[in-house]
């Protein structure tokens, strides 16, 4: 994969937390690029270390957070690792740019609505308040925000769920990022509303020409949403294929879990959950064999001694299918030498 | 909101009313009166002429009511100890001494309060966080009255930097003032502390660092602001402890203010004094908490905003 085209280049990126029960390994060896324009959606469930993954691109993680030297984050050719903390908050806010899950709780209660959008200017412009407020206004309006003259005097409690949701992705947007991380920005909204915003970031994402990174639980939210799609299971991916691909042909027997268990309406076929729960990511248990092999129904016994490296998966419609499954071992049943095998 | 205001106004009053009547039936309860100790060594209708003069043959329902009915016109009468001296003089004349103080010790006690309290929250977990904590342990457990001596004695005595005790300078402001703020600082350190804490954990704080800001910016803007709000309520409370708080700071450092005559007054069973006294310190109390909370309703816009909806209703 060229690094020069991507945007955002992230290379064996991991995270370590201090948590009462000792140091957690909560991101694991994670390579990623994200390109110009695209939409790169993360899915996993909730702990599996896709917020801490947005997080440590922001050099945002908890106080205990510690990301080791090893792991390179390269946003528009700069090594994030290396920047000093200053130089991290002129990234912050104009290369790159998050929102988060709980729009309620993202906006600052005793701040108007127009001085939390118009912020991100006030940081890194020497704009007058006057056009501040002038290019706040045009942004609430680029966010379809009704009334939006109105709503630069309010208080975030005088606004719905997804009005704050777009009022937070005004004040990300406004200093034109080249990146968007998105983090679970849907989940606490509605359905409807929660479509609505995803209109709104893909529109927002072609007229502003954004890279952005889409994390959530939901498979519908990233079938919605994205070009590729990466899956993530206790702090791995173990998984990243375009969206169709994906969902064509999934790999790793955690995606497939996780399609079966979405439910489709009309087909009539029973719902499946997936049995049992992720494994806690404690330092100690990284490493020694798969993670998901105690949920896995296609185990074998390699998968319980030795921790899958990524496979290539041949793929239909171009772009690249990776996998960490023993199944695609060249010699697995699903691999290239047996793909006549099981699948 | 007007609502709001009358509601809370009306409470005020009534709680007024229960302290006053409290310490009326309680005061009269305490053995011995002032009259008697006046007339001791009098012949026996003497005495009875004084105490009917004074009131105190009737019963205590009716002087009760006289009490009211003179408190409604505004006059607390005049003091049963020193004759001819009226209560609402003595309180109009020291309160302002005891009032300054209580100022210059709260506006202390609550800066130096909420700035250790935030650079607590700041290193939280690390050594000033444990100082700071510390100090504020030290302030909420140490009588202010054995700082003060210690005060004296560092300050005054053996560096010579203060007066001992006086007051009419600025200098006589200092050491009480400190002996007297060391409890608020305290106190306000600690609920600032958690305060910021609870603040600083907020989503708001983390989406604010995302767009780029400093920790200068991030502390002046969204951490001060949202961290005081809730604090803002304790100095309704604390207004009214200096005011009244400082009886013994007040005798240490021989200040001319009222608390060296309430706690006189109580010893000489100067009912008139006491009641006195007693009305306008619940007065000062309840005000101030009235008047804080009210004030709390304008700065948080939330509150604002909930209350317009209920006074409109």
């Amino acid at each position: 994969m060229t690094m020069e085209r991507a945007l955002l280049s992230v290379r064996d990126l991991n995270v370590f937390l201090q948590s009462d029960d000792g140091p957690l390994h909560v991101v694991r060896n994670v390579s990623f690029d994200l390109s110009r324009g695209e939409t790169l959606v993360t899915v996993g469930e909730s702990g599996c270390g896709k917020s801490m993954t947005a997080r440590a691109l922001m050099r945002l993680l908890p106080e205990t957070g510690d990301v080791p030297e090893t792991s390179r984050i390269l946003c528009l050719g700069r090594d994030v690792m290396r920047l000093s903390e200053r130089e991290m908050q002129s990234v912050r806010g104009q290369e790159m740019a998050m929102i988060f899950q709980d729009p309620s709780s993202s906006l600052n209660p005793t701040l108007t609505v127009g001085d939390q959008v118009e912020e991100s200017l006030r940081l890194h412009t020497p704009l007058p308040k006057a056009e501040r407020r002038g290019r706040a206004l045009e942004m609430l309006r680029a966010v379809g925000l009704s009334n939006p003259e109105l709503r630069m005097n309010q208080y975030p409690h005088e606004l719905s769920g997804g009005m704050r949701q777009r009022v937070l992705i005004a004040g990300a947007l406004i200093c034109t990022p080249r990146i968007l991380l998105a983090d679970e920005p849907t989940t606490a909204l509605d359905v409807t509303t929660q479509a609505d915003i995803l209109d709104l970031i893909r529109d927002l994402q072609r007229r502003f020409d954004l890279a952005v990174l889409l994390i959530t639980h939901d498979l519908g939210v990233a079938a919605e949403a994205g070009d590729r799609i990466q899956v993530m299971y206790a702090g791995e991916i173990v998984e990243s294929a375009p969206k169709r691909e994906l969902f064509r042909a999934p790999a790793h027997p955690y995606t497939r879990a996780l399609l079966r268990s979405v439910p489709r309406p009309g087909e009539g076929a029973r719902l499946q959950a997936l049995a049992g729960t992720p494994p806690t990511l404690k330092l100690s248990q990284g490493g020694v064999r798969c993670p998901f092999a105690p949920r896995c129904d296609s185990g074998m016994p390699i998968c319980a001694r030795a921790a899958p490296p990524e496979f290539h998966v041949p793929s239909a419609g171009g772009g690249e299918h990776r996998v960490r499954c023993w199944l695609r071992h060249p010699q697995g049943p699903e691999g290239v030498e047996g793909r006549n095998g099981l699948s | 909101m007007t609502c709001y205001v009358l509601k809370r106004l009306i409470h005020a009053l009534v709680a007024l009313f229960i302290v006053t009547s409290a310490t009326f039936f309680l005061i009269h309860k305490m053995p011995g009166n002032p009259v008697e100790a006046m007339t001791e060594k009098l012949p026996e209708s003497l005495r009875q002429q004084a105490f009917e003069r004074y009131g105190f043959n009737r019963p205590l329902l009716e002087r009760y009511e006289l009490f009211w009915k003179r408190l409604l016109e505004g006059d607390l009468g005049q003091s049963l100890k020193y004759r001819g001296r009226s209560v609402g003089d003595t309180i109009a004349r020291y309160a302002p001494i005891s009032g300054l103080l209580g100022l210059v010790a709260l506006v202390w006690g609550a800066g130096w309060g909420i700035v250790l309290g935030l650079v607590a929250a700041l290193h939280r977990g690390r050594f000033l966080d444990y100082a700071v904590m510390l100090l504020a342990i030290l302030g909420v457990s140490v009588p202010n009255f054995v700082l003060a001596s210690l005060l004296q004695y560092f300050f005054s005595i053996r560096l010579g930097w203060f007066p001992v005790t006086g007051w009419g300078e600025l200098a006589h402001i200092v050491l009480p003032a400190l002996a007297l703020s060391f409890y608020s600082t305290a106190q306000y350190a600690r609920f600032m502390r958690a305060s910021c804490l609870d603040v600083l954990s907020q989503d708001y704080i983390l989406a604010a660092r995302a767009k780029g800001m400093s920790l200068l910016w991030l502390i002046r803007r969204h951490v001060l602001r949202n961290a005081i709000l809730p604090i803002v309520t304790l100095l309704g409370p604390q207004i009214a402890l200096l005011f009244g708080g400082a009886f013994v700071v007040e005798r240490l450092f021989s200040i001319p203010g009222l608390g060296f005559y309430f706690v006189s007054s109580v010893g000489d069973r100067d009912y008139t004094m006491i009641m006195g006294q007693t009305v306008f310190m619940a007065a000062l109390y309840i005000f101030s908490i009235l008047v804080v909370d009210i004030l709390y309703g304008f700065i948080d816009p939330r509150i604002r905003f909930a209350r317009g909806r209920e006074g409109n209703l």
